[in-house]
């Protein structure tokens, strides 16, 4: 019964740290994508000098834990800020900042090579065709490919971006609140009496929240799939 | 009379391979000539240094007012060699997100910059054309090969060009199809327009092209009226080559 009336007495107290920390994953997952369509036009249009950065810093973020990214970033940029630019204000700065920077540079990698792979799975027939009407390489990218590559880009993205929102609880090292920290700072004040309730409330709104975005994921994807549900509709039809 | 397309010297290799030896050929307005030859002849590569999707090493293009020298071709005179044709792909390559009638569209809106209202009526009577009237929001997808590339004749034609280049338009499709896309093609050609057309269809050269030419090795070694080329030959290799295939 314990257990149970701080599962119920912690949800307002979690759920009140979800409007600030979806608007700074929105953030992210804003400057990811631009970053991980750069990373990838870099792979797939750059020079070698290009191709060769732009696969050491992908190797780098995929191959390290993202807390120690974190880490980097958080006392790699105050120490820049404070010893470089002679600015103390720095030790003040938000922790949210810092994880809106390393988890942008970290989900910009991996998005990198989703994008990558999706835009060579456009046939390149298409943009031929594109070619012999005379239409502006842009205007083949927004009107034909990106469409396309969008579509099959989606799936991929959505799983990296739902483990994204949930790795946020990485940042409570240092200092940002999001449902973890949150639940975390609630079970300290207990003293350990109806932790497990705690925990469970924050596992529970992990849950709504992912499957929220889940939805909108799968709401995004419908409507970029219109021809190819048609297409399913019309097999589906023949085949029964 | 001048012609409307001078090809001069064309050559293009793939690394060692040259593909190309040197094409030379004169097309008048109205013409429609068919490309014949055997597989690795480079009709395919030729016609595709016409619009540079495949530029040529060396040589001359010229459609109409536009002269353009393929080693040193600039943007501008390649985007003006386009403006001048449109080509129709083996493989249709119809853009796969786009409805069949939105297919047509994208030329006319997107670079001749059409008022949508005009591009939507030309695009329909375009398509009213190739049989396709009913199939206007239809996508590739949902459409049988001939119908695709009826579409994508269509997406050519409402262009209006100068020359139509034809890259097999009928290889890929099924047997069943492929006499829906040769009577559209048969129809295009009686309106007078100019066509470049690679092809193995033998009976579609004989009875609808004005001129034939027979490539092997990246050369033309024999060109004519049909009626000479085929019935005739008189280059042994395109004897051996018709030979098999009446065979």
């Amino acid at each position: 019964m314990k257990q149970f009336e701080s599962f119920i007495n912690a949800i307002p107290k979690l759920i009140s740290v979800i409007p600030s920390t979806l608007l700074l994953f929105l953030g992210i997952i804003g400057v990811g994508i631009v970053l991980g369509m750069l990373l990838a036009w870099v792979r797939l249009k750059g020079n070698t000098v290009g191709n060769v950065l732009v696969n050491i810093y992908i190797s780098f973020i995929r191959g390290t834990p993202l807390l120690i990214q974190i880490l980097i970033v958080y006392f790699g940029l105050r120490a820049i800020a404070v010893n470089g630019f002679g600015n103390q204000n720095a030790t003040r700065w938000p922790a949210a900042l810092f994880v809106f920077i390393a988890y942008s540079l970290n989900l910009g990698a991996f998005l990198c090579e989703t994008f990558r792979s999706a835009y060579t799975s456009v046939d390149f027939g298409q943009v031929e065709a594109g070619m012999s009407i005379n239409m502006k390489n842009s205007q083949i990218f927004w009107h034909i490919i990106f469409p396309q590559a969008a579509r099959i880009a989606l799936p991929n993205m959505s799983n990296l971006l739902i483990d994204d929102y949930k790795a946020l609880s990485l940042a409570f090292s240092i200092g940002f609140i999001d449902i973890m920290g949150r639940g975390e700072g609630l079970a300290g004040l207990t003293k350990g009496v109806g932790a497990v309730g705690i925990y469970l409330a924050v596992a529970a709104l992990y849950w709504l929240v992912c499957k929220g975005l889940d939805i909108v994921f799968r709401r995004v994807e419908w409507g970029l799939s219109k021809d190819i549900r048609v297409a399913q509709a019309a097999v589906a039809h023949q085949t029964s | 009379m001048s012609s409307l397309i001078e090809v001069r010297g064309i050559k293009k290799a793939f690394g060692d391979l040259a593909v190309l030896r040197g094409v030379d050929l004169d097309i008048n307005k109205g013409e429609v000539l068919a490309i014949l030859g055997p597989s690795g002849s480079g009709k395919t590569t030729f016609l595709r240094t016409i619009n540079f999707l495949g530029p040529a090493n060396e040589g001359t293009i010229r459609i109409g007012d536009i002269q353009v020298d393929c080693k040193q071709a600039t943007k501008k005179e390649i985007y003006g060699l386009r403006k001048k044709t449109a080509m129709v792909f083996q493989n249709y390559n119809l853009f796969k997100n786009k409805t069949v009638l939105q297919n047509v569209m994208e030329g006319l809106v997107l670079v001749q910059k059409m008022d949508k209202k005009e591009a939507r009526e030309r695009s329909i009577e375009t398509l009213n054309k190739v049989g396709l009237g009913e199939r206007l929001d239809y996508y590739p997808s949902q459409m049988s090969g001939g119908q695709q590339q009826r579409a994508s004749i269509a997406r050519a034609l409402v262009l209006n060009p100068e020359v139509i280049l034809f890259d097999e338009p009928t290889s890929a499709l099924d047997p069943e199809l492929v006499g829906e896309v040769l009577q559209v093609m048969k129809e295009v050609a009686e309106t007078g327009i100019t066509m470049m057309v690679v092809t193995h269809e033998i009976g579609f050269a004989h009875d609808v092209a004005t001129n034939v030419v027979f490539m092997d090795g990246g050369r033309v070694v024999e060109q004519g009226r049909p009626t000479d080329v085929i019935d005739h030959p008189q280059n042994e290799r395109t004897q051996q080559f018709l030979g098999k295939l009446s065979a």
